[in-house]
């Protein structure tokens, strides 16, 4: 026999060999598994941000598919998903849920908000918050080591010249995971709506924040004189933004004599007001 | 006493414990192990001549080169001063022949020098691919020296595997000669002068004494664990006395001659002395010629692709020993250095998970 | 004598304090007296603002058993009942702080600094003391020592040992207890037996202290309950572990075994030293030793300061040099660098260090060379638990045993790429800590 033949034949033998082997397997191996949960999978980003609160993007297929988790549960995929889950599993979804966003409540950066020692260590903010408190003379404010940029699954977040993140809210699906990330819980999910947001997280006496931080809140209560009863509301020695429907910051924003408000633009980069995080 | 304010404000330098450091550093370590194989360099430069200069210089010039560049690539300082780039380029220049036999008709008619191509190549493979695509320094699986060979092994066959080598004696005369561990090679090359570097081979594999004199200094300085290159060597003696009776095609007549000498022992007609000497030249011959001493010592012992615990040393050591001799005498290849170490830096994770230390106190 | 695996022989310069004999520091002005200053719940204060103290009164009332209670270390008013820098975490606790009366002088608080003489205290008796004198773990951990002295029923102690291996470079202050108040330490290692119905005691000392030993096996004398060894000088010979490795050949259980569970209790000697003031002087723990050294000042010295003084004015008086960069409390190898000077002395602190080198530089990627592993008196693998938290992988490091790791530092010490190993073992624990609070 020649060897092409032979080599056809041999390999003709071993396909069908395999194909049998095979066959048999699927039959007697088989494992039943929920079809739904392939068709939830299809629905959803494949981030695996973990924002759902479960294990990637199957574990929550396979929650939902379970019937253990709402099908809404999905910020990145937003309303598209949260549809496409609810009409596999058969259940009405609201989609008119306020879309939220990423802010950070910290404008303390390098130039406004100094270091109280030189930090030899990780370049991991958790990681410098447990060396003696952490290298920020605020002892609430951002750390400025990336440890949300780093944790943000979308590249959402950049680290701004003055060591201070920078969310950009194109890219930000709110899915939480700079919030877990940061040690000092400066990072929060605010509706999409909201005209400003108080960029201060200081529990600090004021004059204990008035020798750390060039921006901090020292609980003057201004703000509150000038917003509507009820608009913001003291927390400790910080002001607290509640943000009832339609209500106007500008006024307090204004006032603020530490310049602790930061108006948000209603798409894009939140801004801060530095020049160099524009310059970003 | 004075008062607090009397201690003028400064800003502390703060870090987790501990405060105080060995002044023992990376850095150090390498250019120790340049210096520990400076002898053996010498001593090829000292028989080979320009030739092995230019193929050393190109192998490290290339290494370094390509270290820096891909560093810059990536965005990430470039760490020529760590030396790890050197050690590559110097270990892939000695594991390669420092020139090729001219041959026409089949016969040697002269040597010329290496294609510039096989140094770059390998050292560019070694550095970029084995090195820098796993992370650089520390995050590599296989010695990059070593895949940089095996790389310029199967590309440049006809330069890197020759069947006639240049012959330290004659680097005027252009005489060259098969290296010990070739099949059919004359069994002409004593102890003594495998011992002294005194045959044809790489450049900076040939003198056993030289490079020993290296190692026992990074030995002294414990950058190397001795259990390792021990572990190595047992075993390579071991199983290549196991293997040498085993049926095999035809090798070098060293083996035959110690085979026989030991079926003749079995049968009892000879003295045991006879059969002793039999075998230690057949174990010299194993240990002292090709790239044992290089590999068991500097090679296998490279620190990120060796065990971490001296017990996984010995063990590790042992494996590549053992696969040593298993690709000499039952495969096509002469030498097994090269792939029973890049085999056991494969494996080198479980070996570590075996050996792992017993933690203080631990029950079960 | 046989030591523990492992371990770092780093230079120990101690040579510029250990002949100097402990002095008893100046008074200070003012006091600032930590609620927290031991393992557990933090004291609660029981002083207000304006009120008028006396030496050795209870200011700070335990809560709870693992606690200890916190007396006042100077005669005169509470300035402020507030929040100050803990030399410890490096964050805001609750303290008392004092002001001393100058013109008055010190007084010892109604039931305090009574001689007695060493009657036969009961057991109980002895713990009570001890507890209500709040003494704690005085080698740096702070665990309350009448924990310690009342083990579980079917934890009998066979053995007490006595911890004078002072392994951390730099520190003398326990050699010179040993040297200069050797019986008293030994009267409070007789209290310590007693109190555990115990009856053997092992004194360790590390051989780079014959002066030590000498002193103590004197001190000694013919009591054959208590044997004093010389200990292989070599860091971490005082860890509890090592030292009971070293000295009895037993292995404290892992995960979390204490040294009960092998029938030993282990004490430092300026424990044993505070429990004698305790039991036999009626004085609660409001002073201790501590030595003040490095290169990064001009007049070190062994004191005996009262507890709450501002490290500032040790500092001060022993002549801060300018070069000095890093601020240690405790010894190099296992202290916490302070940001800044303005802490107070604990019962915790035995030292006091201003260095003039910094050794934190850049790190480099592991190369596995296995330094860590061979020094790692624990047994545990630094180069791979180096390595997984620095992927953040919490699985990888815990599966290579990062919650038995204690945090000696012989790793970091030894690691050429100057990794900070001991810093990425906290990390990975409080991350691991936090996965653990959320699961």
């Amino acid at each position: 026999m020649g060897l092409i033949p032979s080599a056809l034949l041999i390999m003709g033998v071993m396909g069908i060999l395999f194909g049998i082997g095979l066959a048999i397997a699927s039959r007697y191996f088989h494992i039943e598994s929920d079809s739904r949960v392939e068709q939830l999978i299809a629905c959803l980003p494949g981030a695996n941000c973990g924002a759902c609160g479960h294990a990637g993007c199957e574990g929550y297929a396979q929650a939902v598919a379970a019937g253990s988790a709402a099908p809404d549960l999905c910020i990145p995929g937003g309303p598209k998903a949260a549809l496409g889950l609810g009409r596999i599993m058969g259940i009405e979804v609201d989609v008119n849920k306020q879309p939220v966003r990423a802010v950070v409540h910290c404008q303390g950066g390098t130039g406004r908000c100094g270091q109280r020692f030189a930090y030899h260590g990780l370049a991991d903010c958790r990681a410098a918050n447990l060396v003696q408190g952490g290298p920020k003379r605020c002892e609430y404010g951002c750390l400025g080591l990336g440890t949300c940029a780093a944790a943000c699954p979308f590249d959402a977040i950049v680290m701004g010249a003055d060591l201070i993140p920078v969310i950009d809210w194109d890219k930000c699906t709110a899915c939480g995971a700079c919030v877990r990330a940061c040690p000092r819980a400066l990072i929060d999910l605010l509706p999409a709506n909201v005209s400003h947001l108080l960029a201060c997280s200081s529990q600090d006496k004021a004059s204990v924040v008035r020798e750390s931080c060039s921006v901090g809140c020292i609980a003057c209560w201004i703000c509150i004189k000038n917003a509507p009863e009820g608009a913001i509301v003291k927390k400790g020695n910080l002001a607290q933004l509640t943000y009832p429907q339609g209500c106007d910051y500008s006024r307090a924003a204004e006032k603020c004599p530490m310049h602790c408000f930061v108006k948000v633009e209603a798409a894009g980069i939140a801004l801060m007001h530095s020049p160099q995080a524009l310059s970003q | 006493m004075s008062t607090p304010d009397s201690l003028p404000p400064m800003e502390w330098s703060v870090s987790a414990s501990p405060h105080i450091k060995d002044r023992e550093n990376t850095p150090r370590i390498m250019w120790s192990v340049v210096a520990a194989l400076a002898p053996a360099g010498m001593w090829g430069l000292y028989v080979f001549g320009v030739q092995a200069l230019y193929v050393i210089l190109l192998c490290v010039i290339s290494a370094a080169a390509t270290e820096a560049i891909i560093q810059r690539l990536r965005g990430r300082p470039v760490t020529l001063c760590d030396g790890s780039a050197v050690v590559t380029g110097l270990l892939l220049a000695y594991c390669l022949p420092s020139a090729s036999p001219v041959i026409q008709n089949g016969q040697v008619v002269g040597l010329t020098w290496l294609k510039w191509q096989v140094p770059v190549v390998g050292a560019v493979v070694a550095i970029g691919i084995a090195k820098q695509c796993f992370g650089g320094l520390g995050h590599n699986i296989w010695n990059p020296a070593l895949v940089g060979r095996a790389f310029v092994q199967l590309a440049y066959p006809s330069c890197v595997s020759l069947s006639q080598w240049p012959w330290p004696a004659g680097r005027v005369d252009a005489v060259t000669k098969a290296t010990a561990l070739a099949k059919g090679a004359p069994a002409a090359f004593s102890l003594q002068d495998l011992f002294i570097g005194n045959v044809p081979g790489c450049i900076g594999e040939i003198s056993a004494l030289f490079l020993l004199i290296g190692a026992a200094y990074l030995i002294a300085r414990k950058y190397v664990n001795w259990r390792l290159p021990l572990g190595y060597l047992l075993a390579l003696a071991l199983f290549a006395t196991l293997f040498a009776w085993a049926p095999r095609h035809p090798i070098a007549p060293w083996v035959n001659d110690f085979a026989a000498s030991f079926v003749q022992f079995r049968g009892g007609e000879l003295p045991l002395g006879g059969f002793a000497s039999d075998w230690l030249r057949f174990v010299g011959m194993q240990i002292f010629a090709g790239g044992v001493i290089l590999g068991a010592f500097f090679m296998a012992t490279d620190m990120v692709t060796s065990p971490l615990t001296s017990r996984g040393q010995f063990i590790y050591g042992v494996g590549c020993g053992a696969l040593t001799a298993l690709i000499r005498f039952f495969s096509s290849y002469p030498e097994g250095v090269c792939y029973a170490i890049l085999l056991m830096n494969t494996i080198r994770p479980y070996v570590d998970r075996w050996t792992r230390q017993r933690v203080i106190g631990q029950t079960r | 004598m046989r030591s523990f695996k492992g371990g770092v022989h780093p230079d120990d310069r101690k040579q510029r304090t250990a002949g100097l004999a402990l002095v008893e520091a100046p008074l200070p002005a003012r006091v600032i007296l930590l609620m927290s200053q031991h393992i557990g719940a933090p004291a609660r204060p029981v002083v207000a603002q304006g009120e008028r103290v006396l030496t050795g009164q209870l200011i700070g009332e335990p809560q709870g058993y693992i606690s200890a209670p916190v007396h006042s270390s100077v005669t005169g008013v509470v300035a402020a009942v507030e929040t100050w820098t803990s030399p410890v975490s490096g964050t805001r606790v609750p303290a008392v702080i004092i002001e001393r009366d100058a013109s008055v002088r010190e007084r010892w608080a109604e039931g305090t600094d009574l001689p007695q003489p060493d009657d036969a205290l009961a057991p109980e008796q002895i713990r009570d003391l001890i507890q209500a004198a709040g003494v704690v773990g005085m080698g740096g951990a702070t665990f309350p020592t009448h924990v310690k002295l009342a083990p579980p029923a079917d934890q009998p102690i066979d053995t007490v040992i006595l911890n004078g291996a002072e392994c951390e470079p730099y520190l003398t202050c326990d050699h010179r207890l040993m040297l200069e108040r050797s019986a008293d330490i030994l009267q409070g290692l007789r209290f310590l037996l007693r109190a555990l119905n115990c009856e053997r005691a092992l004194i360790g000392i590390e051989s780079n202290k014959p002066d030590a030993f000498e002193a103590m096996s004197r001190a000694v004398g013919p009591d054959r309950r208590i044997r004093v060894e010389r200990l292989p000088a070599k860091y971490p010979q005082g860890g509890e572990h090592q030292l009971i490795k070293t000295l009895t050949g037993r292995e404290v259980p892992w995960r979390g075994g204490l040294p009960m569970a092998v029938g030993v209790v282990v004490q430092n000697v300026a424990t044993a030293f505070a429990a004698y003031e305790a039991v036999a002087l009626r004085r609660p723990l409001i002073r201790r030793a501590l030595t003040v050294t490095g290169e990064g000042v001009e007049r070190p010295g062994n004191y005996l300061v009262r507890i709450g003084a501002p490290i500032a004015e040790l500092l001060a008086s022993a002549g801060l040099r300018p070069d000095a960069k890093k601020l240690i409390c405790g010894g190099p190898l296992m202290g916490i660098a302070q940001r800044s000077a303005d802490i107070p002395v604990t019962k915790g602190t035995g030292g006091l260090l201003a260095l003039t080198e910094d050794f934190s530089a850049e790190f480099g990627p592991c190369i596995r060379c296995g330094r860590c592993v061979n020094a790692c008196p624990y047994g545990l693998t630094p180069a791979e638990i180096s390595r997984a938290v620095e992927r953040v992988n919490l699985d990888a490091a815990s599966d290579w045993n990062i919650q038995e790791c204690k945090e000696c530092g012989c790793c970091a010490y030894v690691c050429p790429a100057k990794r900070p190993i001991v810093h990425q073992v906290k990390f990975g624990k409080a991350q691991e800590k936090s996965a653990g609070a959320k699961a």
